[in-house]
């Protein structure tokens, strides 16, 4: 059959129909895009690309039947090298090697699996679409908070640090040697120890923890889902173990951890206090209000975060004895020491308003303290302003940019501060005027080349 | 009416004099790049300061992301790794401006690297298909390649056309879905192809015999659907030469 015979032009369906095809560039999509893409833009340019990547745009066609051996061969030897292996599946490995300073503050996998090192030794492997942060730890700790999807956690072998702490929700998992395994399902996460051996506690759980051992697993609850004077949720459970097993402050019946694990969806009503909802919209007065109305039981909230959000209602209100009651519980709470010094500066505040001067130079030595030698806490402020620009967050970017001034005044991040929140300003403003300016779409619809166009066969 | 994009971001060591900038200098800037084509953003994106250089890149990347995405995933015939070649091939975009001559190509030459990326990819995993190594490919996800609008007519043919392409070689798959999937002409499939006009309407028809030859067409010539039982002649009426 010679090649100048023009073929039948099939016909297709969705050629007929302009939707059927779907568009992929999803909002989300794009900026998860983005905000990756600006991470390696703005990184030093040595980091930025792999070499794999920094070749010009594909090479001239002479040169490609000389190149195309030479890979092929190549190719093949990596084949044959791969074979020879015998590894049948395994997770993309990102490289380079961890640097402790230098470790990424927020590892995520997108489409495939991901395994990234932990500094100080260790990896961690995230499923797809999965996200977890890397958070401040006390001492030698290093402190992950899984924000959504599967991880799994191995820290063996690794010498650079006591323990990993793994945060999901309220709930924190805490590894010294050995790995595991746990998957945020939303009210409740699910943990699997691998090896080695976990402790578990929750935001209703008793001080000392759970402790999980190899091939233990658990349903953790991992949030706050009942009103304030509602009896708290158990422990974690251990499948097969009695009820008298687990520490259950309440004393109240719980359903069979089985029955827990083989239905998550049933485990727990999700139902968050109104006055958690407010904090987590950042209105730290209407929080305040809602708490009272609530009860306003203040010595039943553990949750670090959850006082510092009502200090800081109490502290947008101007009673400033109740926010520095609330920031002392912090303070002298179970808080990681970044919550406690940010509580602590702000008791510092307070009682130089006050005129307290004992109490506000035992707090600046007590906020120097926690702060000593953390050389990330800066950093992670500064990543937590970014995020929550963002989103959009304009009123939790201005008391946390203010809090980076009174406690870093000459942090790295001050420049990007203040571009940030004339950014903001920008925008604000933008979005007062008429919305014309930034309304306008970027419509780019792809230009068709005017040409005379036969059929493919009819050249 | 709520503002729909936020579109903060924040810039290492931005220049002085920009962070004092007016705040309705910043604004009006802003717009501009909005309004700005293509070869001017590339022009800012080579030669402005850090704080220009990215706003630009940015402008780039949100007016070219759609494109990208869609034509990364039509080829691939999955959304797997996606996200991974479009941020690889922006990257390597914009580690390479300098090399660009026509700077208002930079659509089309953003494309050639997506192409040329998946191009990579489809060879490889070809290659390791044929040493039965690793994962027989990605599947052909019918659900990620159609949207909720499609006819189930569309979208059974999609997995049938989908199925065939997989078979065939990287540059003839791509070229045939460039010119009847995505919908270019000859020319810009020619362009995104990194190749000439001869060769790129050899690969379409390389492919489009082969997808004749094996495609099972539901329809008879009016339009209507046929059965199972009658696609042999009506295939046979229209084959026009064997494939592989």
């Amino acid at each position: 059959m010679s090649d100048d015979r023009p073929p039948r032009t099939l016909e297709f369906s969705w050629q007929d129909e302009p939707t059927a095809l779907r568009d992929h560039a999803s909002p989300e999509r794009i900026d998860r895009v983005w905000s990756r893409l600006e991470r390696d833009i703005t990184t030093d340019d040595d980091l930025r690309v792999p070499d794999a990547l920094r070749s010009p745009r594909p090479r001239g066609r002479w040169g490609r039947p000389s190149l195309a051996l030479a890979a092929g061969f190549a190719l093949g030897v990596g084949v044959a090298g791969w074979l020879w292996r015998g590894s049948a599946e395994r997770p993309v490995v990102m490289q380079p090697a961890p640097v402790q300073n230098d470790a990424p503050l927020v590892f995520a996998a997108g489409t495939a699996p991901r395994t990234y090192p932990l500094p100080g030794g260790g990896v961690i492997t995230l499923e797809p679409g999965s996200i977890v942060d890397r958070v401040e730890g006390p001492g030698h700790e290093l402190q992950l908070r899984l924000v959504r999807g599967e991880a799994t956690v191995s820290t063996r072998g690794a010498t650079g640090r006591e323990r990993v702490s793994l945060l999901v929700g309220q709930a924190r998992v805490v590894t010294a040697a050995g790995s595991m395994r746990i998957r945020h399902d939303g009210d409740t996460a699910f943990l699997r120890v691998i090896d080695g051996s976990a402790e578990v506690k929750t935001p209703h759980g008793d001080q000392k923890g759970l402790l999980l051992g190899p091939d233990d697993e658990a349903r953790v609850p991992v949030r706050v889902v009942t009103a304030q004077n509602d009896p708290p949720r158990s422990t974690p459970r251990i499948p097969g173990e009695t009820e008298t097993d687990t520490d259950d402050e309440s004393g109240t019946t719980e359903e069979s951890p089985l029955d827990e694990m083989d239905d998550p969806t049933a485990s727990t009503p999700a139902v968050v206090p109104a006055w958690v909802k407010a904090c987590n919209e950042y209105d730290f007065a209407a929080a305040v209000r809602l708490f009272a109305e609530n009860g306003g039981d203040l010595a039943a909230v553990t949750d670090p975060g959850h006082l510092m959000c009502l200090g800081d209602g109490h502290t947008a209100r101007k009673d400033g004895q109740q926010a520095a009651a609330t920031y002392e519980r912090v303070v002298h709470g179970t808080g990681s020491d970044t919550q406690r010094a940010l509580a602590a500066l702000e008791l510092v505040r307070i009682y130089q308003g006050l005129g307290e001067t004992d109490k506000v130079a035992r707090y600046r030595e007590l906020h120097t303290k926690l702060s000593k030698g953390r050389v990330h806490s800066a950093e992670a402020l500064c990543q937590k302003i970014q995020s929550e620009a963002a989103a959009t967050r304009a009123d939790a970017v201005r008391k946390l940019a203010e809090r980076y001034r009174l406690q870093f005044p000459n942090g790295a991040c001050i420049q990007t501060i203040q571009q940030l929140l004339a950014q903001l300003a920008a925008q604000e403003e933008a979005s007062a005027d008429d919305e014309g300016d930034d309304a306008r779409g970027d419509e780019d619809p792809y230009e068709e080349v005017a040409e005379e166009e036969a059929s493919p066969g009819g050249e | 009416m709520p503002k729909t994009t936020p579109n903060l971001r924040l810039v290492k060591s931005p220049p002085k004099d920009e962070l004092e900038a007016p705040t309705s200098s910043r604004r009006s800037s802003r717009a501009a790049l909005l309004e700005m084509g293509d070869d001017q953003l590339v022009l800012l994106a080579r030669e402005g300061t850090s704080d220009e250089q990215l706003r630009a890149h940015e402008a780039l990347y949100r007016r070219h992301a759609a494109f990208a995405f869609n034509l990364a995933a039509r080829i691939a015939g999955s959304t797997t790794d996606v996200e991974d070649v479009v941020h690889d091939a922006f990257l390597r975009a914009f580690d390479n401006l300098d090399n660009l001559r026509n700077l208002q190509a930079f659509k089309s030459w953003l494309g050639s690297i997506v192409v040329h990326s998946m191009r990579s990819r489809l060879r490889r995993s070809r290659w390791m298909r044929l040493f039965g190594l690793g994962h027989p490919g990605d599947p052909v996800d019918i659900d990620a390649l159609t949207s909720e609008q499609a006819s189930p007519g569309a979208r059974a043919e999609l997995a049938q056309v989908y199925a065939l392409l997989q078979t065939l070689p990287a540059d003839d798959r791509i070229a045939w879905t460039l010119r009847y999937v995505e919908g270019h002409d000859l020319k810009g499939t020619a362009d995104l192809c990194d190749c000439s006009l001869a060769t790129v309407k050899r690969r379409i028809r390389r492919a489009q015999r082969y997808i004749e030859t094996h495609f099972v067409d539901h329809r008879d010539d009016d339009g209507r659907r046929l059965s199972a039982t009658k696609r042999g002649a009506s295939s046979s009426k229209r084959t026009s030469g064997g494939a592989s």
